[in-house]
């Protein structure tokens, strides 16, 4: 009985975080960036007659731009005059469509440059040191937005403009990064009170924005003392936003249309989109209890909520269905997304979930076992949360560990592991693997590392193998997979009919004081194999 | 006086914004350390949003809702961390997790449950129970701050609260088997 969870979990909170000290070193890093930073100027805020003379240089033909451009950057970066107001201007498109190198306009203005800064003229140069490669790499702007906002107000005189997730990706190179420009003055009429997209209205027409890459780059060199330039850059296919309205009402006919094929039996497969990992060792691709509930009970009716959106940019929303079975005695809740997916635009997405995290489907409360194929699908299992396959990279080619952070734990931890052809225990990292399972269990109990009783037969999923139940003698750096030493370890060895691998090892094991407990856990594991011819 | 030095700080006065930030920027990291269960990253997170307070700064039309507002560019700094997690696909939980020891006190008990329960938790649930619970803020000013209807965020509460009470439950009921499968 869980009484005044609130009130437990604000105490919680409080105590957990109390004496939380934001690092001093990362305050003073953030505040001697932020004394660097320009701040962006109010929404209202005029342009000065020297931004508008900018927006004639702009308005001027290709051929004297370079030249008017190089005059006016030849100053410095200029500063705008506060003092002498004029309303801001209905958004003016750039002619400018592209240019090269900036603030520096060529190698050897960016080498005499590099110089000055090595020979520490650092104040004037300090901000084209600052870029995270690391964000920039990803399309990115991440914290070395001043390249960027210094290049869009001098060179494009975007007032107002602003980076976005949705809008960042198109197949361009690590170091292009895009932005859009927004209107000024105006709120968003669309999304007037997204946090992101309120105050960034388009300004092409009611969905599109100007859009621009920028290529920021060291050309002359390339360490953490080398100065950054914007390489290239160029207005490209206009971003858009979508209306909320219209995604609304399509996401809301996409849903009900699934959600009625689930209740008639059939169809719904084809309206929907999956995400979430398909290789070896990840959850099947299908949506959980799709018709039915886990005991076959068909779907009676449903409902949904909307849990966010529509957000800013595409117009993304989030529902939480609900489908009930046997007079509403079985409730199965899912969570579903509207979403961008790739070139098929806005589609309806099941979130397959992955490793450890939580899946998305629930019976009555419980987490729904997720279906996992493995060996090209010759075997699959079922895992219900918190256990699952280990993340990608802790995957190998032959080894798929199951996981999870068990109730009475503070950590995850391996609950089995499934091995395709594993190699004998001890020094048989170079030996070959064994050709069946009697020729690895006759292995295995010869060996000192593992001592436990003779190979019994068994059945899992309708398939005959052998059990050897025993103790971790020594610690083993390859072959079957047992720790830790002194523990006790449960092998189940399976002969496979064809398909990539000829056999199948699972090794369970503990110290001694937990085995028994994540056998338990193991077992339904184990007992929900099945294998599948090639 | 926050009015004051909020304005200070919107003419470009940095001593006002330090003023502004040092008093706030413990409790912000705190908000950001539930939120994504990751020091390091809960650490880029303010960083990100102080950065982003101070170029934007000028537009915040109301002194009033300074926290509000700071506490939504956490948020969605905190979701760009998270994305950024995501994509390298790293969820190696960094989060300061006191080892189980000898005290099995109802508090520490207590604690460690909650602390699996809200693991368990999708983000967006942390983000609304961390903006209800820990920062204290209404379900009417988290709407606003997220920019989803006010019945949205109730539910999102709701939701939450649901969902980490199935947890609890969940694990008193492993709690219980387990104990009586040692004592067994």
């Amino acid at each position: 009985m869980i009484d005044n969870l609130e009130r437990r979990v604000s105490v919680w909170m409080e105590d957990r975080e109390a004496g939380t000290h934001f690092p001093d070193r990362i305050l003073a890093a953030t505040f001697q960036q932020t004394r660097a930073l320009r701040q962006a100027r109010h929404l209202q805020r005029s342009v000065s007659p020297l931004l508008r003379s900018w927006r004639l240089l702009i308005a001027a033909s290709a051929a004297g731009m370079a030249v008017a451009l190089a005059g006016v950057l030849a100053g410095g970066v200029p500063q705008r005059d506060p003092g002498q107001a004029t309303p801001s201007p209905t958004p003016v498109q750039s002619v400018l469509t592209g240019g090269g190198m900036w603030p520096q306009r060529s190698l050897e203005e960016l080498r005499a440059a590099q110089q000055r800064f090595d020979a520490g003229e650092t104040l004037s140069y300090a901000w084209q040191r600052w870029v995270d490669w690391g964000q920039v790499a990803q399309n990115h702007p991440g914290n070395s937005g001043e390249i960027f906002s210094r290049f869009i107000e001098a060179v494009l005189g975007w007032e107002s403009f602003t980076w976005h997730e949705e809008f960042a990706h198109r197949d361009f190179d690590g170091g292009n990064v895009l932005f859009v420009r927004c209107a000024v003055g105006v709120v968003n009429p669309l999304y007037p009170d997204d946090p992101d997209g309120g105050a960034c209205a388009p300004t092409l027409d009611a969905l599109r924005y100007e859009t621009v890459r920028i290529h920021v780059a060291q050309p002359e060199r390339q360490d953490s003392n080398g100065l950054w330039v914007v390489a290239d850059w160029e207005l490209i296919e206009p971003a858009a936003q979508g209306d909320p309205a219209v995604v609304r009402a399509e996401a809301t006919a996409q849903l009900t249309r699934f959600l009625e094929a689930r209740v008639d039996g059939t169809g719904a497969d084809g309206l929907i989109d999956l995400r979430g990992g398909d290789g070896d060792g990840d959850a099947i691709q299908a949506v959980p209890l799709l018709y039915a509930t886990s005991t076959g009970a068909a779907y009676e009716r449903w409902e949904y909520d909307v849990v966010t959106g529509p957000v800013w940019p595409n117009g993304d929303m989030r529902f939480v269905v609900r489908l009930f079975a046997e007079d509403g005695a079985t409730v199965v809740e899912q969570v579903l997304s509207y979403d961008e997916v790739g070139a098929d635009g806005m589609r309806l997405v099941y979130d397959l979930g992955y490793g450890e995290t939580a899946p998305n489907t629930l019976e009555n409360g419980d987490f729904v076992p997720v279906e996992y194929a493995y060996l090209d699908g010759l075997v699959t299992f079922r895992a219900a949360y918190p256990l699952g396959p280990s993340q990608e990279e802790e995957r190998t080619s032959d080894w798929l560990a199951i996981s999870g952070q068990l109730p009475f734990d503070d950590a995850p931890r391996r609950i089995l592991a499934f091995m395709a052809d594993p190699r004998p225990i001890g020094p048989g990292c170079g030996a070959p693997a064994p050709a069946d399972a009697d020729a690895l269990a006759r292995s295995i109990a010869a060996d000192p590392s593992f001592a436990g009783a003779a190979p019994a037969a068994v059945t899992i999923g309708g398939r005959s193998g052998l059990q050897m139940d025993g103790v971790v003698a020594l610690r083993t750096s390859c072959g079957v997979l047992l720790e830790p030493v002194g523990g006790r370890a449960r092998l189940y060895l399976f002969d496979l009919p064809g398909g990539s691998a000829r056999v199948l090892g699972i090794a369970i094991s503990a110290d001694l004081d937990s085995f028994e407990t994540v056998l338990e856990w193991a077992m339904p594991i184990v007992d929900s194999i099945e294998f599948h011819t090639p | 006086m926050t009015r004051a030095l909020v304005e200070a700080a919107q003419r470009g006065e940095h001593s006002a914004f330090e003023a502004l930030v040092i008093p706030r920027v413990d409790r912000l990291f705190g908000v950001a350390r539930l939120i994504l269960r990751d020091v390091h990253l809960a650490e880029d997170a303010v960083q990100e949003a102080l950065i982003k307070a101070w170029r934007e700064l000028p537009k915040l039309r109301d002194a009033d809702r300074l926290d509000a507002w700071l506490h939504r560019l956490l948020v969605n700094a905190c979701a760009d961390q998270g994305r950024k997690r995501r994509r390298v696909s790293t969820e190696v939980d960094l989060a300061i997790v006191e080892p189980a020891g000898a005290d099995v006190t109802g508090r520490t008990a207590d604690r460690d449950q909650l602390e699996r329960g809200f693991r368990r938790l999708g983000e967006d649930q942390r983000v609304a129970m961390v903006l209800r619970h820990y920062a204290g803020f209404s379900a009417e000013e988290i709407a606003a701050m997220l920019g989803i209807p006010v019945g949205t965020a109730k539910s999102r509460i709701h939701y939450a609260t649901e969902a980490l009470r199935a947890a609890l439950d969940a694990d008193s009921r492993a709690s219980i088997a387990l104990i009586d499968g040692r004592t067994a």
